[in-house]
């Protein structure tokens, strides 16, 4: 201590500096790390470095040790003051990260300062009444230095002015007008300078510079600068909160944040502190807002949604709120602000969930299949479904959250219904109730529905599922009738199988009879003949006369036995079905002679004649000429059993188109009561007047019956007791079309053959024409005149007419413009065949075709074909409807058909037999013979029944339609189902008719191939 | 007398003429007293009448068959005594019952022997 000299100056100095440094060390200590702090803190080491070494340069005794404090110790805090004042000034205005390269050179500069003045131009020393100071006269540096020092301060001062004029921040304008006084204070400390330069002024300088850091640290204690660094204790929880925390200073630029807000965002704290606020939260617009509402004196905003913005480009969705850093002390003046933001991820993840899983029900409550929806507690509709709006015909946007529940139910049941509800919402334990009213959809309909009502846990909201009965109750009764049909099918069957079960005990109870006959009628005449022969052997005594007696009965008696074994097994063979009928043409006028010729000579015995009459141009039979031969003579030989005197007749004629024959008596006749039983078997009529008379074996007629039957002939008689009697039978006429021994297809093909009428009066002619027509198929008829071709085509209604000109009475133009003027026999086409040649004048007059004599037979055919071809399909329509049959006749007219009416059953019926019919329409429902009856009638008639049959109805009764296609009608179709649809039916019938026609014929075809 | 009388007296009732014929033919040779009918009415009027000792009785007759006549004689006193023989073709078990029903004394089967008819009616009359 020797070497140094303390006195007040140099302790002031030295107390001072230690002062300086510990206020430095305290705000150091504090937060070091914040630029403000430290640049602070090395200001105050620069201070003291300076201070204390001035102080022991006052102090020291010696020159030597003088210098070297000053130019090592104290001239280092000289060297740097003005620099760590331009860093300090370039912190607290912000103006740090520009003015960096600044700061940078002026330490360099500061530096070589220092090693400038203790190498090549150290400071001199001089005593002063102080003690020892340096002397800067001595060195180079000096000017320099000072020069250098004051550019430093005066753009310090500069520096800080330019902000405190273009801060906005009052506050902050306050805070830097202090320090700039503070750095004025402090500058006041450099006039020791002048000190040094030899002019010796009182020292203050050390208190100027401890008043600086005084004020300096105010200004910054107590006006902001620090404020933004937490006390310790805050910083803690400050960094333990889970949420974002970020300070945001006046300028938005990001002041503080906290670790977590760090972690998600992924900077480091120097990287981001100091940045403007946007770089971390892009809603600039709703910061702003925010902010405003701040200004206007909100305490703080909570509660917005936003999000926060990532190094890595990522959103983070928050819920935040700002509140203001308020000014301490000073009240209300803002100087930051706190974001505070909360991390709603999961927040959001978990709305997205229940978004999904509102998404999943709303689509189960859409797709139950059943019709729902919600209710409100006062029911008004919430929430639909697609079949809710289906069943009660509105839209969701007209009921959901508009229309009360109510509006759907009958006023009938809204009473029931709103009991029920009541029921309901008292009932705690929520127990579905499920219930049946009738409700009302938009039309005013009323529906049928079973409701099904819960309310929704945890709400007073019901939830409806409603079911329509209707549909149910429909499909209930159609269940219940398919089951009534079913029972009256198995019903029917039962009935059907009954009745066959009875048909067959009746044909076994008939076989039985049958065989029980046979014996008796075969023992009979074996009687006689064994009788006889036992007797002739007995007693051999007799005379002659009566041997001969008894040989001739047991000769009659065997024949008797013979026919009658012969008949027995003709009728049993007829009957299985095991006989052979050689079919094939015959002319009925040759087996009628025959048959006469063989039973003649009885005849002859009788004294009875047989008369023949046979009508011209008789067609050719197709059949066995054995069994029509022993019709023929069954019959004739009944007849003369039974004929005393007077004649017989036979013959036979056309009629219709059947081929009828007859033998006529003038015998005892056959009373009513017994002409039904003349074809039974063994049933004999005879009596023992006719004792005398070969005895018949009572089968005859029966096997006539089986024969003509065969045939589908009709056999019957006609006859009153003792007036004779007639036997009748019919053979549909069977011309040389088909030689076809299937028997089906030669019925349908008599019944279906096309008429042909001929007129000429050229019988050659005539003659040819039948032959070639009959052979090519037709059936033929003739006129020989005029007025008898008209007359025919009346009667007959034929199919085509072939025509010629001149012939007597009427001639060919004048029949047929009588013709083609009469609406009833337009229809006919016509074929002209003349040796005139005037085709212009017969087609205009209507004909369809006009061909010249001489004929060329295979020219004629294919135009009888062409026009009958081009006939037009005749349709009758059976109703009693007008308007339907009015609608109906014009659109089949329409469509090419030529429409026949009839307005009820019995008219049909006559029109059928009328006219040749290709299809009936027969509507079921009509006064008298309704339609079932008539169907019934037509499939019964053997000429009518291959008529196609279309029945029609208002309403389809299913069962109907099974009864009417049973009977035998092509199809069962509803007046609803329109005209165009029964056109189709009409179609399609008659397509199927030439259908099965066509395939019959190539049947035959092939048959006759193969043969 | 009038005992013998009846006794050889023999109705018979068919309307097959061959068959009365010869039946006819071959009881008159062995002495018996025959009278015939060709229906049923007939042979009813002919027994009362005649009162035969035997009547040989067809089934199928017009007017009233054989089971008819059978049982009208049978239910009168004074003919319930005719010897009734009836003559069948059918020869099926269910006639014999019906026959026996109405009171028929015999059976014959068409077609017969009329030697078996002699002794047959020899064996009830005597000859």
């Amino acid at each position: 201590m020797a070497s140094y000299q303390f006195n007040f100056t140099s302790l002031a100095s030295i107390i001072s500096a230690v002062v300086i440094l510990l206020l430095g060390l305290h705000i150091f200590l504090q937060g070091w790390k914040k630029k403000e702090n430290l640049s602070f803190f090395i200001a105050t080491v620069t201070a003291f470095l300076w201070l204390f070494g001035t102080g022991m340069v006052l102090s020291s005794k010696d020159s030597t040790l003088a210098l070297l404090w000053y130019n090592r110790f104290s001239f280092l805090g000289v060297s740097f003051i003005s620099t760590s004042v331009y860093f300090l000034s370039a912190t607290l205005t912000e103006q740090l990260s520009k003015q960096k390269r600044g700061v940078i050179s002026a330490f360099l500069i500061s530096a070589i300062f220092y090693l400038l003045a203790n190498t090549i131009s150290p400071f001199g020393i001089q005593l002063t009444r102080w003690g020892h100071h340096p002397l800067y006269s001595s060195s180079v540096i000096s000017l320099p230095y000072v020069l250098y020092f004051s550019l430093i301060m005066i753009y310090s001062f500069y520096l800080l002015f330019r902000s405190i004029k273009s801060s906005t921040n009052s506050l902050k304008r306050k805070q830097l007008k202090i320090f700039a006084l503070a750095l004025l204070v402090a500058v006041t400390g450099s006039s020791d300078f002048l000190l040094h330069f030899g002019y010796n002024i009182y020292p203050f300088g050390y208190l100027s510079i401890l008043f600086f850091t005084l004020i300096t640290l105010y200004a910054m204690r107590y006006h902001g600068f620090l404020v933004l660094e937490p006390a310790m204790a805050y910083q803690t929880i400050f960094q333990s909160i889970h949420n974002f925390v970020v300070g945001i200073d006046l300028q938005d630029k990001i002041g503080f944040i906290n670790n977590p807000a760090l972690d998600i965002l992924g900077y480091k704290e120097k990287e981001i502190v100091g940045k403007p606020i946007e770089t971390i939260f892009p809603e600039e617009e709703k910061f702003n807002q925010l902010k405003e509402k701040i200004r206007q004196g909100e305490p703080s905003v909570r509660g917005e949604e936003s999000y926060l913005f990532t190094k890595y480009q990522e959103k983070i969705p928050v819920w935040f709120n700002i509140s203001p850093i308020l000014e301490k002390g000073m009240g209300k003046e803002i100087f930051g602000l706190v974001l505070s933001a909360q991390d709603i991820a999961l927040l959001k993840e978990k709305e997205e969930e229940l978004v999904k899983s509102e998404e999943k029900y709303r689509t189960t409550f859409e797709n139950t299949g059943t019709a729902m929806a919600i209710l409100e507690e006062d029911t008004t509709i919430s929430l639909v479904n697609t079949q809710f709006e289906k069943l009660s015909g509105y839209s969701k946007e007209e009921m959901e959250g508009k229309m009360k529940w109510t509006t759907l139910i009958h006023p009938d049941d809204l009473e029931k219904m709103r009991e029920y509800n009541k029921k309901r919402q008292e009932t705690s334990n929520n127990t579905p109730t499920q219930y049946e009213f009738k409700g009302i959809d938009k039309k005013g309909n009323i529906i049928n529905i079973l409701i099904n009502a819960n309310l929704i846990p945890g709400t007073r909201k019901t939830i409806v599922s409603l079911i329509d009965l209707t549909e149910k109750i429909r499909l209930q009764e159609q269940l219940k009738e398919y089951s009534q049909k079913l029972e009256k099918k198995v019903e029917e069957r039962t009935r059907e199988l009954l009745a066959i079960n009875e048909e067959l005990k009746k044909a076994n109870q008939v076989k039985n009879d049958f065989l029980a006959n046979v014996s008796h009628e075969l023992r009979t005449p074996l009687t006689s003949i064994r009788s006889f022969s036992e007797i002739l052997l007995h007693y051999k005594e007799e005379d002659k006369a009566t041997q001969e007696e008894f040989l001739e009965i047991i000769n009659k008696e065997s024949e008797r036995l013979t026919r009658l074994i012969n008949d027995i097994l003709d009728i049993s063979k007829i009957e299985s079905g095991k006989i052979e009928w050689n079919d094939e043409f015959l002319s009925v006028g040759e087996i009628i002679s025959t048959a006469v010729n063989s039973v003649l000579p009885l005849a002859e015995k009788q004294a009875i004649p047989i008369k023949k009459e046979l009508a011209p141009f008789l067609p050719f039979v197709f059949a066995d000429k054995d069994r029509l031969l022993q019709v023929f003579t069954n019959l004739l030989s009944n007849s003369l059993k039974f004929t005393e005197k007077g004649e017989i007749r036979i013959g036979a004629k056309i009629v219709g188109d059947n081929l009828l024959c007859y033998v006529s008596d003038t015998g005892m006749g056959i009373p009513v009561k017994d002409q039904k039983k003349l074809f039974r078997r063994f049933e004999q009529i005879e009596d023992n007047k006719l004792l005398s008379k070969p005895k018949g074996t009572g089968l005859g007629l029966a096997i006539c019956k089986e024969i003509v039957e065969h045939y589908q002939g009709k056999i019957w008689v006609e006859s009153e007791a003792g007036k004779g009697a007639t036997f009748y039978f019919t053979l549909p006429s069977i011309l040389m079309k088909k030689k076809t021994s299937l028997e089906e297809e030669r019925t349908i093909s008599s019944l279906e053959k096309k008429v042909i009428l001929i007129a000429d009066d050229e019988p050659s002619i005539r003659r040819y024409l039948y032959f070639e027509l009959s052979k090519a198929g037709y059936k033929v008829i003739e006129a020989t005149n005029g007025q008898e071709t008209i007359q025919q085509v009346k009667e007959r209604k034929p199919d085509l007419l072939l025509l010629d000109i001149l012939m007597p009475i009427l001639d060919g133009y004048d029949v047929l413009r009588e013709l083609k003027t009469n609406p009833e026999l337009s229809y006919l086409p016509v074929i002209i065949l003349s040796i005139l040649e005037d085709k212009e004048k017969g087609l205009q007059l209507g004909a369809n075709a006009y061909l010249n004599k001489p004929l060329e037979k295979e020219q004629l055919l294919a135009k009888i074909s062409e026009v009958l071809e081009k006939e037009e399909k005749k349709i009758l329509l059976v109703d009693d409807e007008e308007s339907f049959v009015k609608a109906t006749r014009f659109f089949l007219k329409k469509n090419g058909y030529e429409v026949y009416v009839a307005s009820n059953g019995e008219d049909a019926l006559e029109v059928c037999r009328e006219r040749k019919l290709d299809l009936i329409i027969l509507d079921i429902l009509m006064p008298e013979k309704d339609g079932m009856e008539t169907l019934k009638t037509l499939k019964k008639d053997p000429l009518l029944q291959k008529i196609p049959v279309i029945m029609l109805t208002g309403n389809a009764i299913e069962n109907r339609r099974t009864k009417c296609l049973s009977l035998g009608a092509e199809q069962y179709l509803t007046k609803k189902e329109g005209l165009n649809f029964l056109l189709e039916k009409i179609r399609e019938t008659l397509k199927n008719k030439n259908q099965a026609e066509f395939i019959k014929n190539k049947k035959y075809e092939l048959w006759e191939g193969e043969k | 007398m009038t005992n013998t009388n009846t006794n050889r007296r023999i109705l018979i009732a068919d309307d097959e003429p061959y068959i009365l014929r010869s039946l006819s033919f071959v009881l008159q040779k062995e002495g018996f007293e025959i009278e015939t009918a060709c229906d049923g009415e007939e042979a009813l009027e002919k027994a009362r009448q005649f009162r035969p000792k035997i009547l040989f009785l067809d089934i199928m007759m017009p007017l009233e068959d054989g089971y008819e006549v059978c049982e009208k004689l049978k239910s009168a006193p004074d003919t319930k005594d005719i010897y009734i023989i009836m003559l069948t073709a059918k020869g099926q078990i269910i006639d014999k019952k019906r026959g026996l029903e109405v009171g028929t004394d015999e059976y014959i089967t068409k077609p017969f022997s009329p030697r078996e008819i002699v002794d047959k009616v020899k064996g009830i009359i005597g000859s």
